[in-house]
């Protein structure tokens, strides 16, 4: 079903983003909007990582979950975006937009142990 | 033939995972306190958990998601985030209790102190879950967790009333002498129910199919695995249910512990009877204790966005193998407190039925969309069996916490 | 949809709130009407039946060879800690003093109950034993379920 509009809160806010290989690499945890009161609204950058979903919590939880996961966020700019479907499909792949840091840190770890 | 061995192993493994400790210890004392009045509680639970698995499980197949990515995308960051806490501190006590039911099972067998078994166990699950893929995994605990139909024949050897039984199926409430009588009546209801319908049977069953690749011609082998598979596994609770009624209700016990349960087997089947059941609780519990840890780990990987799964190389998803190994360890340090697991246990299936409206509200909406889910999108027996259960839990929910603490947790 | 989905769940989460604010407003009114630990006595009571009954259960099974001696001896263990862990919790309830009798009673057959139980293991060597024993943790059960039916409302 062809769409004259992107519901930016139903199909891209909270949904799941992969690199151009598939590869998961976070969510959507906050969009980046620019423009002011009366003046049209840009999305110019989707913003994945703790510091923008603890951003939307109330002020004494946001405090604690910045304080235990750290304040860092990821912006990746709009034109990155190659589709949106149940997940926001992405054209370069994770390490090249600064995505899935905390992945590849976690990866030294475990890649000590046997079979991993 | 390879098809109809795939089900059939989907089948077995659905029934042998069916019951963990927490059903166990709730159908023994249904039967031991009401005889066959909860019966139809039984009914009811495994409805819901088929109608609800077999929702995420098409999801699962067709759009390839599972149930925390439609939890935070449907009910959004606040309410998501709330369910993966609550959803993951059940699942922490969960495994506790399952962590201490296999170390009590280990005691009967080996009378080690408890405590080692614990860290026994704990070094078990993770080189088991470390080592092994998810389909062994799956097939080894569920398919040796058939060794619980002990209980099933225990339960027909002991003579049931099948006239009176077959009462115990149309729901009712038995006529009892006090206010109080009728809350704790009440609190089984809900305890047994949720101990049916637990969150992390349908966190686990939908990431599983996608851990096996599931696509829409998965469906329909879906359907015959949930419905199935989970009413097979209800006898599991029925035979309890029927083993507390004919061995422990005479004698007014209350089973607290895992060997009790095996002391009824013991007094039909001897010897024997008591080895099986024994083996039977470990695989069930262990396989449990594994489910409530990788779908704790599921959650967190799925909520925020890593990469997920037992399909994938170890470093490729870190983060997820880290979240399981963080749960059993957790899980094990409570259960070296020296706290009762079918304490915590009680806990866990009580909190459980409060966040169950959370997880299978996305769930409905997502089954019942067909702009998501095309022709594979909920009919209408689907449909209203959905929002039935979604009545009968909302409800659940409001009344569990009330009844758990003027029970005095189902203890009068 | 998205906005119902959001305003739903906030509905509940008032909603269960409430419940839990209420419910525990209820329990407060609630034991202010009864005699104070009598419901806690009654629990303790319970499940003290519910272990000697298991016990018994236990001889016969273990007189019959049903049973292995190390699930004997360990299951026999648990069911001490357990009746201990009671026998503590007998001496902090705070009970009406019109119920100090009845505690000193169930007292005693707590401390009953864990001797019983320290003699189970040998219980199955000999056959009289295990009779004398069984009849031992069945004169306790029916005692036990005396106080049990006089803490009742």
């Amino acid at each position: 079903m062809k769409q004259d509009y992107l519901d930016f809160v139903r199909q891209v806010l909270d949904h799941e983003v992969v690199d151009v290989n598939n590869f998961p690499c976070g969510m959507v945890d906050d969009l980046e909007i620019e423009g002011s009161p009366g003046k049209q609204l840009k999305v110019t950058a989707i913003l994945v990582g703790v510091g923008a979903w603890s951003d939307r919590l109330p002020g004494l939880f946001r405090f604690v979950a910045q304080k235990l996961f750290g304040s860092q966020r990821t912006r990746v700019p709009w034109e990155q975006v190659l589709l949106i479907t149940e997940r926001v499909k992405l054209k370069s792949r994770a390490s090249e937009l600064g995505l899935g840091k905390a992945d590849r840190k976690a990866e030294k770890w475990i890649s000590v142990l046997p079979k991993s | 033939m390879k098809k109809f061995l795939e089900i059939f192993l989907g089948i077995l493994t659905a029934m042998g995972g069916f019951v963990e400790i927490g059903e166990l210890t709730f159908a023994l004392n249904a039967g031991a306190k009401y005889r066959y009045s909860l019966l139809w509680v039984v009914v009811l639970g495994t409805i819901g958990i088929i109608v609800f698995g077999e929702m995420a499980g098409r999801i699962a197949a067709v759009k390839g998601q599972p149930v925390f990515n439609l939890i935070r995308e449907r009910a959004g960051f606040g309410a998501g985030l709330v369910t993966l806490i609550a959803a993951n501190v059940v699942n922490i006590l969960t495994c506790a209790a399952e962590i201490g039911g296999v170390a009590l099972v280990w005691q009967l067998l080996s009378g080690f102190p408890y405590r080692g078994l614990i860290l026994i166990a704990l070094l078990f699950f993770l080189l088991t879950v470390w080592f092994f893929s998810f389909q062994a995994i799956e097939r080894v605990f569920g398919l040796l967790g058939l060794l619980m139909v002990i209980f099933i024949i225990t339960g027909i050897a002991s003579g049931p009333d099948w006239t009176q039984a077959a009462n115990g199926f149309i729901p009712n409430v038995p006529a009892l002498t006090s206010r109080q009588e009728y809350f704790v009546y009440f609190y089984f209801v809900v305890a047994l129910m949720s101990s049916i319908m637990l969150p992390y049977e349908t966190y686990f069953y939908a990431s599983g199919g996608i851990e096996d690749a599931w696509n829409p011609a998965d469906i329909k082998l879906n359907r015959i695995i949930v419905i199935i598979g989970f009413t097979l596994g209800s006898l599991l609770a029925v035979g309890l249910i029927f083993v507390g009624a004919h061995v422990f209700m005479p004698r007014q016990i209350e089973a607290q512990l895992p060997g009790t349960a095996a002391l009824a087997t013991a007094s039909v089947f001897g010897r024997w009877g008591l080895l099986i059941a024994v083996a039977g609780m470990f695989f069930a519990f262990a396989g449990a204790a594994i489910e409530t840890a990788l779908s704790g780990a599921y959650n967190m990987a799925q909520f925020c966005g890593w990469p997920w799964g037992k399909y994938r190389p170890p470093r490729k998803a870190a983060r997820f193998n880290y979240s399981w190994m963080i749960i059993f360890v957790i899980a094990a340090l409570i259960m070296l407190t020296g706290v009762d697991p079918v304490s915590i246990v009680e806990y866990s299936i009580i909190f459980s039925v409060i966040i169950l409206p959370f997880t299978y509200f996305p769930v409905m909406l997502i089954a019942s969309d067909p702009t998501v889910m095309g022709p594979h999108t909920n009919g209408t027996i689907a449909k209203v069996l959905g929002w039935f259960y979604l009545l009968v839990i909302t409800l659940a929910a409001l009344l569990a916490l009330p009844l758990l603490i003027i029970t005095h947790g189902g203890q009068g | 949809m998205q906005k119902r989905v959001r305003l739903w769940s906030i509905w509940l989460q008032v909603a269960i709130l409430l419940t839990f604010v209420a419910a525990t407003a209820f329990i407060i009114i609630d034991v202010r009407s009864k005699p104070a630990g009598k419901s806690d006595l009654k629990i303790v009571v319970s499940q003290l039946r519910s272990h000697a009954a298991e016990s018994q259960l236990l001889v016969e099974q273990a007189a019959a060879q049903h049973l292995t001696s190390t699930y004997l001896i360990s299951h026999t263990h648990k069911l001490q800690e357990m009746a201990q862990s009671l026998s503590k919790q007998l001496n902090s309830i705070k009970v009406d003093a019109s119920l100090d009798v009845t505690r000193t009673r169930v007292t005693e057959l707590a401390t009953a109950l864990n001797n019983f139980l320290g003699n189970v293991p040998q219980s199955s060597d000999g056959h009289s034993d295990a009779t004398a024993m069984k009849q031992s943790f069945a004169d306790l059960v029916s005692q036990l379920i005396e106080v049990e039916n006089s803490l009742k409302e």
